[in-house]
């Protein structure tokens, strides 16, 4: 107990607050259902664009509908969705980006190329392509999430791996005699870990954003499932006469992104890594 | 009457790791010297004694980190540290200059030299532009450098490792100082450059009336370039005079262990073993290139191959310790990985004695069968590399001991706790992990993780280059116990002949890919025939007075 203690402390206060909030969220989104009894999706053309009362702690929207349970229960689903992409992500681009590293020569030099034009097309731009397609839904979502945003982990789980190929300890596996399968699980992944679930964390963050404002463009998350995004979609033609409208979902939105990279950024300064990895300059893309 | 104040002078200075508590840990201990204009002084210690802290300290710096508790520090009667960066400089400016330990990194990689004599040329000297470009010129005669024009339009990758050194002394000298400020000015050449390097200090120290500050782990270095010689242990400076009474009668224990830890050419060499025994390793005819990686051209032409081994072949027999000695470009460390299977050859043959006396021929690495992956071992030069941060010690010994004895599985933690024992290390190492313990410790590990598979053969590639001296003559002494007990026969790679003679039984010498000449040690070490020999034995350096 004592010693979870004191590796909260190494965060710093940054660090705790962000995990604080991080914390806060998962409450809300695990029990959320538990604890907010009205109908998120329940119309009252009574209580149109109300302001907050005792009746609805965060006022109402154009339809009447309660924003407190609204914006409670509007995040789960972009991060239920932004989970299964991060780990769908993680998993094809970091196997690719070792394997890459590993191997180099011709596989490395095609592939990273071929990664290289795909990055270069903005993702906004392949999802919709891609929603145009099949449609909307989780079914179509995660995949075209994991790939997209798992271009970049290849670069990451790459540029981990050529770090470390060259030293000496792989060399010595290898002249033993060990199998590539055990090098890589034994003495190289161990060394990579904590750089790809750091980044993997960010990546959370990204795709979380990434979901969110795809609902705000219409094309994630589909009502009658609330969601922030399309909560500020919704409400931006009556920001002046009922800023509640926007500013719940804009605060809950902006608040989990702010938190999840407080708390990764002091976990990776505590784990000594340096984010400014070469990934950084494709996060804008 | 008052005498002029010393040109550097250090009064009980300590120096701390800064920390909220009031005990931070001490980093230097009440260091007191003072050194008078143009003399030479070289402080000597091993690694984590303090002594690059105290020549940044006489260069008025401190590292982030630490801060100065008790004493003083003046240079030429004005007190340098805390100063202003500004400040800093004027005072150093025609007073101190800094040679860094590695050239490599010393100079911008991307800037011509004369970009980079030109600027320190205007920072520390009036002289308009065209006078620079031959006050750049006149320093780099001055340093030795023939050629100085064509020097100057390079870049630093162009120049050779000597080379680069004399251009950051030239950079050092623009300033006019009266002092030089060194950092193991001479670690990672060859000995042949270290000594023509030296040779230039020593001459610059006579014609210029230069001083020269010089922080080695090198006592031959030291003992070349100095009048007065400082040792340091654990942040102390533990005795302190000049060269002659500290290297002839030191008063100290620990300079007393110091010295005599050091190889040195004149002690008697070890009797060589009564018999030889039978051939384990022969390698023959051995010749290995590369595509030359500077290739100019089109496509189509074909690239000149560099040979970085030609025709080279030899045997190694059972217990023996054969070192192959030579300095950078060599071939020797490429000979050992072409053994070790970790580098291709395109001609000859490499084989080892088989279990039953066959001779077994090896091939690169994919060929070769789980046996003849443990009859051959090798350890690297440096522990922090060749052992994995994130294993601990047990898991480290567990992988070749699964590999190679997947029936020993369940007594691993013995066989793990026997090879410790067997590198006197006791079994409260098997939990630690690699970055938790010394430099000599580690390297010892990777010596019991070679030794774990029985191998016939250890190749060891200059396992105690990276190694303070004590701990290189204990690690020495543990490899010539492994050819008594396990009967192990070794390739020892080294570039030093120094310490080629404390270990080894016979000595190949090794130029330019070639083998130039093999004998026994007494044979090369006394009666060298080749010139190179000649050379390699006059560039190393004694601590005999």
């Amino acid at each position: 107990m004592s010693a979870a203690l004191i590796s909260l402390r190494v965060l710093g206060p940054a660090g705790l607050i962000g995990l604080s909030i991080c914390l806060l969220h998962l409450g809300f989104a695990l029990l959320g259902p538990v604890f907010v009894l009205s109908d998120p999706a329940a119309q009252n053309a009574q209580v149109m664009l109300k302001a907050p009362s005792v009746a609805h702690w965060f006022g109402t929207d154009r339809l009447g509908r309660d924003m407190f349970a609204r914006t409670i229960l509007g995040g789960r689903e972009a991060m239920f969705i932004a989970t299964l992409s991060t780990f769908f992500a993680m998993l094809w681009g970091g196997i690719l980006g070792v394997f890459l590293g590993l191997v180099g020569r011709w596989p490395d030099a095609v592939l990273m190329r071929v990664i290289d034009a795909m990055m270069s097309i903005p993702w906004v731009l392949m999802v919709m392509l891609f929603i145009a397609i099949f449609g909307t839904g989780m079914a179509s979502l995660i995949p075209v999430l994991s790939f997209s945003y798992g271009l970049s982990v290849v670069y990451l789980a790459r540029a981990a791996t050529l770090s470390f190929v060259a030293e000496d300890f792989i060399w010595a596996a290898k002249a033993r005699g060990h199998s590539p399968l055990h090098i890589v699980t034994t003495e190289l992944l161990p060394n990579v870990q904590t750089s790809l679930a750091v980044q993997g964390a960010m990546q959370w963050s990204w795709i979380f954003l990434g979901v969110s404002s795809l609902s705000f463009l219409g094309m994630g998350v589909m009502p009658p499932t609330p969601d922030w995004g399309q909560m500020i979609a919704d409400g931006r033609g009556v920001m002046q006469l009922a800023p509640w409208v926007v500013f719940w979902p804009m605060l809950a939105l902006s608040s989990l992104v702010i938190g999840v990279n407080l708390f990764v950024d002091a976990l990776a300064r505590n784990f000594g890594i340096d984010r400014a990895l070469p990934l950084q300059k494709y996060i804008a893309t | 009457m008052s005498t002029p104040p010393p040109f550097l002078a250090v009064d009980a200075l300590t120096v701390r790791v800064t920390s909220n508590s009031k005990s931070g840990k001490v980093i230097l201990d009440g260091i007191t010297l003072a050194v008078d204009q143009g003399s030479a002084l070289g402080i000597a210690g091993e690694s984590g004694s303090g002594k690059s802290t105290l020549l940044l300290a006489m260069m008025g710096v401190l590292r982030e980190g630490l801060m100065q508790t008790s004493g003083d520090l003046h240079l030429q009667g004005e007190k340098i540290l805390g100063l202003g960066d500004d400040a800093l400089c004027t005072a150093r400016r025609g007073t101190l200059a800094f040679i860094a330990q590695n050239t490599s990194t010393a100079l911008t990689p991307n800037h011509k030299i004369s970009t980079q004599m030109d600027e320190a040329l205007r920072l520390n000297t009036p002289l308009p532009k065209p006078q620079r470009n031959d006050r750049a010129t006149d320093l780099l005669n001055q340093v030795m450098l023939p050629d100085a024009v064509a020097i100057l339009a390079k870049y630093p990758h162009e120049l050779s490792g000597g080379q680069a050194q004399r251009v950051a002394i030239a950079m050092a000298l623009a300033s006019n100082p009266k002092c030089l400020m060194m950092d193991e000015p001479t670690t990672g050449l060859d000995v042949t450059t270290q000594a023509t390097i030296l040779d230039l200090l020593i001459h610059l120290q006579k014609t210029m009336g230069l001083g020269l500050i010089c922080v080695s782990h090198d006592l031959g270095v030291l003992a070349k370039l100095c009048t007065q010689i400082g040792v340091m242990q654990a942040g102390k400076l533990v005795e302190l005079g000049p060269k002659a009474q500290l290297l002839g009668h030191p008063k100290h224990d620990y300079t007393k262990t110091l010295l005599a830890a050091v190889p040195r050419l004149s002690t008697p060499i070890p009797p060589p073993k009564a018999a030889r025994g039978p051939e384990v390793l022969r390698v023959s005819n051995l010749s290995l290139s590369y595509k030359s990686a500077q290739k100019r051209g089109w496509p189509w032409q074909k690239a000149k191959p560099h040979f970085a081994l030609k025709n080279a072949g030899f045997m190694l027999h059972q217990a023996e310790v054969l070192a192959i000695v030579g300095e950078s470009g060599s071939g020797k460390s490429t000979l050992l990985r072409a053994i070790a299977g970790m580098a291709d050859w395109q001609q000859g043959s490499i084989s080892y004695m088989g279990p039953k006396g066959q001779s077994i021929a090896l091939g690169p690495l994919k060929s070769r069968r789980l046996s003849d992956l443990a009859a051959v071992q090798m350890i690297f030069q440096n522990p922090q590399s060749s052992l994995n941060p994130k294993q601990s010690v047990l898991q480290i010994l567990a992988q070749p001991l699964r590999l190679y004895f997947p029936q020993t599985l369940s007594d691993l933690a013995a066989r793990a706790a026997a090879l410790c024992a067997s590198v006197r290390l006791d079994t409260s190492y098997l939990p630690r992990f690699p970055p938790q313990l010394s430099g000599g410790e580690r390297q010892r590990i990777a010596i019991a993780r070679a030794l774990c598979a029985k191998p016939k053969i250890l190749l060891c590639d200059e396992v105690t280059t990276a190694l303070d001296v004590s701990v290189q003559a204990t690690v020495l002494a543990l490899l010539r116990d492994v050819t008594v007990q396990e009967q192990s026969a070794i390739l020892f790679v080294s570039h030093d002949l120094a310490v080629v003679r404390m270990i080894a039984d016979r000595i190949i010498v090794m130029k330019n890919g070639e083998i130039v000449e093999m004998g026994s040690v007494a044979e090369i070490c006394e009666t060298p025939k080749h010139a190179y020999t000649k050379n390699l034995l006059a560039a190393v350096l004694d601590t005999n007075m």
